[in-house]
């Protein structure tokens, strides 16, 4: 809700500060009304800082063109990098996974960003993922190995079985990150759907 | 707070803010209702496996202001096979947007609970047929919201059908005699073993209806008239049948590949 009656006393700028914080995710009337107070409270540099880095990124910032990562050059940093082994894919949905996988300092392969994944009950198919990106990509290039590291949630395994069932005739290893308990969980409150997996993919030791 | 509990299907969910869920549950005892699962996509979090898709579970519930709110659950089945198989899970969501459609909020209704229950326990069994089981549901539902489609007479006329040339009409709900199926604009037309088909769907029990071998002619009859009914009866297309029909579709394109 925009809350016309609360605007109605504010002066229009502030209004429209405000009517613009309210559309950011999660943010109600009330939170608008609290960050608007707060940039009208602080130095003008530091407000004008946060409108130049809002208009910075709407400019500078697109699709790496090999992986659909963000970034503010035709490649970004992980695809132009010579070091990274370039036989191993990682397909991920979201950037910010992208960025949970780097965090491991595990992986040295490349990536593959989708920008989103498979979710029947919201109309989401594969035509709107970058799918036939992917594809393309696999048939130039030397991967042997693709990762699928989709949320171990009911899209996240939609889209790893169709991309599976896509890429397998290919004759390339298709591969899918384990899923199980998570580290501090609880066995107890382990749902069938988890424990049959950590069982499935338990490994010696 | 109030708390009470309920035996809870999961039909649908949405993401809230960065950690919680709001999910639609079918529950046998309040019926259809939406609550908040809070801190349920956290990796560590005791309500993320219960809060997934066509999730059963036992659960308390604290009555919120605007929405209920999940305290505490018990997975009775999370169905894996159905989340290990993308035709399976492809119709089990269906199943769960279809029940999200055709009923209304907060009206007990355990016969149709039980239906969705017993419908994903035989799609876990359905590996070879899984249609068989997603349009014994689609009928068996429509007959509980009274929307069973007229099968044992002409629904125009009343007239007794003749083994050949009949038709169905979604908007008239039921099947055409060959005297009236051009009537109605909508007619599909329908092999006697079609009806036969559509009988054994609605009414036979779980074996009988899991060893059923309809041919190709008739499944596919079948597959369009419930396609259309359905969604003549939610008044619009539902976004998984969409996917399941490409599903579909790439299955008759991979089937005929290895004929050829």
């Amino acid at each position: 809700m925009s809350g016309i009656p609360t605007m109605l006393h504010y002066a229009k700028p502030l209004a429209r500060l405000v009517a613009e914080l309210e559309k950011l995710p999660g943010i109600g009337p009330k939170s608008a009304q609290r960050m608007a107070f707060y940039l009208l409270r602080i130095p003008r540099e530091e407000a004008m800082q946060l409108a130049h880095a809002i208009a910075e990124v709407k400019e500078k910032i697109g699709f790496c063109r090999e992986c659909f990562n963000f970034t503010d050059q035709e490649l970004c940093d992980i695809c132009r990098d010579t070091r990274r082994d370039r036989s191993l894919l990682c397909v991920v949905s979201e950037p910010r996974d992208l960025m949970a996988m780097e965090r491991t300092n595990e992986f040295r392969g490349v990536y593959h960003v989708l920008q989103g994944v498979i979710s029947p009950q919201d109309g989401i198919g594969p035509d709107v993922l970058r799918i036939r990106e992917l594809q393309a990509r696999l048939y130039e290039n030397e991967i042997q190995e693709v990762i699928l590291a989709t949320n171990p949630t009911i899209e996240g395994d939609a889209t790893a079985f169709y991309l599976a069932r896509l890429l397998k005739p290919l004759g390339l290893k298709v591969t899918r990150i384990a899923h199980g308990l998570p580290a501090g969980g609880d066995l107890d409150y382990a749902d069938q759907a988890t424990l049959v997996s950590a069982l499935q993919w338990r490994r010696e030791m | 707070m109030p708390v009470y509990n309920a035996d809870a299907i999961v039909l649908h969910r949405i993401l809230l803010g960065e950690t919680d869920k709001i999910v639609t549950l079918l529950t046998r005892e309040k019926g259809k209702l939406n609550a908040v699962a809070k801190g349920a996509r956290r990796a560590g979090s005791r309500l993320s496996g219960a809060t997934e898709l066509f999730t059963h579970s036992q659960m308390q519930l604290a009555v919120g202001k605007s929405l209920d709110i999940i305290s505490q659950c018990q997975v009775a089945s999370s169905f894996p096979t159905l989340r290990g198989d993308l035709e399976l899970l492809a119709r089990a969501t269906y199943l769960c947007e279809l029940t999200d459609r055709m009923i209304e909020e907060r009206e007990p209704n355990p016969e149709v609970f039980d239906l969705l229950l017993s419908a994903l326990y035989l799609l876990q069994r359905a590996q070879e047929r899984p249609d068989l089981i997603v349009h014994a549901y689609e009928l068996r539902l429509l007959a509980e919201r009274g929307y069973m489609p007229q099968l044992e007479a002409c629904v125009r006329c009343g007239g007794a059908l003749q083994r050949r040339q009949s038709a169905f009409s979604p908007s008239l709900g039921g099947v055409l005699c060959s005297g009236c199926r051009f009537s109605a604009q909508d007619a599909i037309a329908l092999h006697a073993e079609t009806i036969t088909f559509l009988h054994a769907l609605a009414s036979a029990d779980p074996e009988t209806l899991l060893a059923l071998a309809p041919s190709p002619a008739a499944a596919a009859e079948t597959a369009r008239c419930l396609r259309w009914y359905v969604r003549y009866r939610a008044d619009r297309d539902l976004k998984s049948a969409e996917f399941l029909d490409s599903l579909r579709v790439q299955a008759s394109r991979q089937h005929n590949v290895s004929r050829g």
